[in-house]
């Protein structure tokens, strides 16, 4: 009897295990994923678009045949949607915004970040979002930074953390690892076992410029200026080079 | 003597700040025309009108990366955009030595996500889904039009360096020519439009 209440009792460890594994992935749409910079973003059987300045709802149970759910207008410069945990981060070049889709079809608008004017894409994992902001010509601002927010209390977001980067575009979390694209610098890798305390690890700088990262799966997959970058993250902050697709 | 002298001296210095002033003012108030450039290296649009091939959405063979874009990841297949003109397949089995297996040829594409078999894309403004359960031979399954209203236009070129010299001259857009599909770098004589 003993045995089958330990039995029981490491399943239920095992269930948590999954489904906390799966919480921290992220923009997943039937096995696939993809990046911090996408203006689609497919949760379950909802896909959500952003344009320059609205939020668009489609009913895609029927893939081939989406079903026009509405439309929220936001203010101008919306650049990135990120679906994670019954939750939309709409990232924009002065804000970060924070929909709840517990009724997929309606997002509802919980809170809004105002921040320097920037570039941000947005990633998520547990209760912590990452931000990275990039200054510049098409962006404004001259602000490059990292900017950490619990997001325990979505409707009241608090900044944790700020690190300053160089150029930053796409990231991607794997665990207690970050990655963060800092465009010529490289590949930037953060420990981020305390999220609100984001350690450098290294800078991956082999030459290449890059954008966005997917870890998927024990892998990561970079976009870089002129193609594609293989990493091996079984060991997520330890990345290894595995391969480069370019031209 | 000399005191002609630095007094004259004086007056250019002066009159020379006086100029640089004038100039300044002069120029914020009503930029000047510059003139002609002559024969110079130019952005050209090139068009395409509707129905033609190369505003086809279908299958092509795999080609070089030139403007990589953003990327979907689904099993082993990595989905890249080539900005403008549409998506590489990408097969990373053997994650040693990724290869390229086709091109989606989708004029205007910026965006890429899939379900299941079903592609969600963007052709110029409209986004689209393509069902790769038939590929080859893909099909556009649905159309929403004007859905990224801002992707209508082919963007203007960048400003480059080459060779130290930056181009900057391009031929005004013509939209009711069709389409702008890419933009060439070719030798014209007095174009138009120009960043300043």
């Amino acid at each position: 009897m003993k045995k089958l209440y330990y039995l029981l009792f490491v399943l239920l460890i095992m269930i948590s295990c999954t489904k906390d594994n799966a919480k921290s992935s992220d923009s997943f749409a039937d096995g696939g994923k993809g990046g911090s910079l996408a203006r689609f973003a497919i949760a379950g059987n909802y896909l959500y678009v952003v344009n320059q300045n609205a939020l668009k709802v489609y009913d895609i149970t029927d893939a081939t045949a989406p079903v026009d759910k509405g439309v929220t207008q936001l203010p101008w410069g919306i650049e990135t949607i990120f679906a994670y945990d019954q939750k939309l981060f709409v990232g924009s070049t002065n804000a970060l915004f924070i929909f709840d889709i517990t009724d997929p079809a309606k997002p509802k608008p919980e809170s809004r970040v105002q921040h320097f004017r920037s570039c941000d894409p947005v990633v998520t994992q547990g209760t912590t979002a990452f931000v990275t902001l990039r200054g510049g010509n098409t962006c404004g601002g001259t602000l490059n930074a990292l900017m950490v927010y619990d997001v325990k209390d979505v409707k009241n977001p608090v900044m944790k953390a700020q690190v300053e980067l160089t150029g930053p575009y796409g990231l991607g979390v794997q665990d207690s690892a970050l990655y963060v694209c800092d465009g010529a610098k490289g590949l930037g890798v953060f420990n981020i076992k305390d999220p609100y305390l984001p350690k450098v690890l290294e800078y991956i700088n082999d030459g290449s410029i890059y954008y966005d990262v997917i870890p998927y799966n024990g892998i990561l997959i970079a976009y870089v200026e002129g193609g594609v970058r293989f990493f091996d993250i079984s060991k997520p902050q330890n990345p290894v080079a595995l391969s480069a697709l370019m031209n | 003597m000399l005191r002609t002298v630095t007094l004259f001296l004086m007056a250019i210095a002066f009159c020379g700040c006086d100029f640089r002033l004038f100039e300044l003012r002069n120029r914020d108030l009503n930029p000047p025309e510059p003139p002609p450039p002559g024969i110079v290296d130019t952005y050209v649009p090139i068009y395409a009108a509707e129905g033609s091939d190369e505003l086809k959405i279908a299958t092509q063979a795999i080609r070089p990366t030139h403007k990589a874009g953003k990327i979907f990841v689904m099993d082993n297949r990595l989905f890249q955009v080539e900005q403008d003109s549409g998506i590489h397949i990408i097969d990373y089995s053997d994650k040693a030595n990724p290869v390229k297996v086709a091109f989606l040829n989708v004029p205007g594409c910026k965006e890429v996500a899939l379900k299941g078999s079903n592609v969600y894309t963007n052709n110029f403004e409209d986004m689209i889904i393509l069902d790769l359960n038939t590929y080859p031979d893909i099909k556009v399954k649905s159309r929403m039009p004007n859905v990224f209203p801002e992707l209508k236009y082919a963007p203007l070129p960048q400003l480059i360096m080459t060779g130290g010299t930056t181009i900057r001259y391009y031929e005004c857009p013509d939209y009711s020519k069709g389409r702008i599909v890419r933009w060439e770098v070719q030798k014209v004589n007095n174009p138009k439009c120009r960043y300043y």
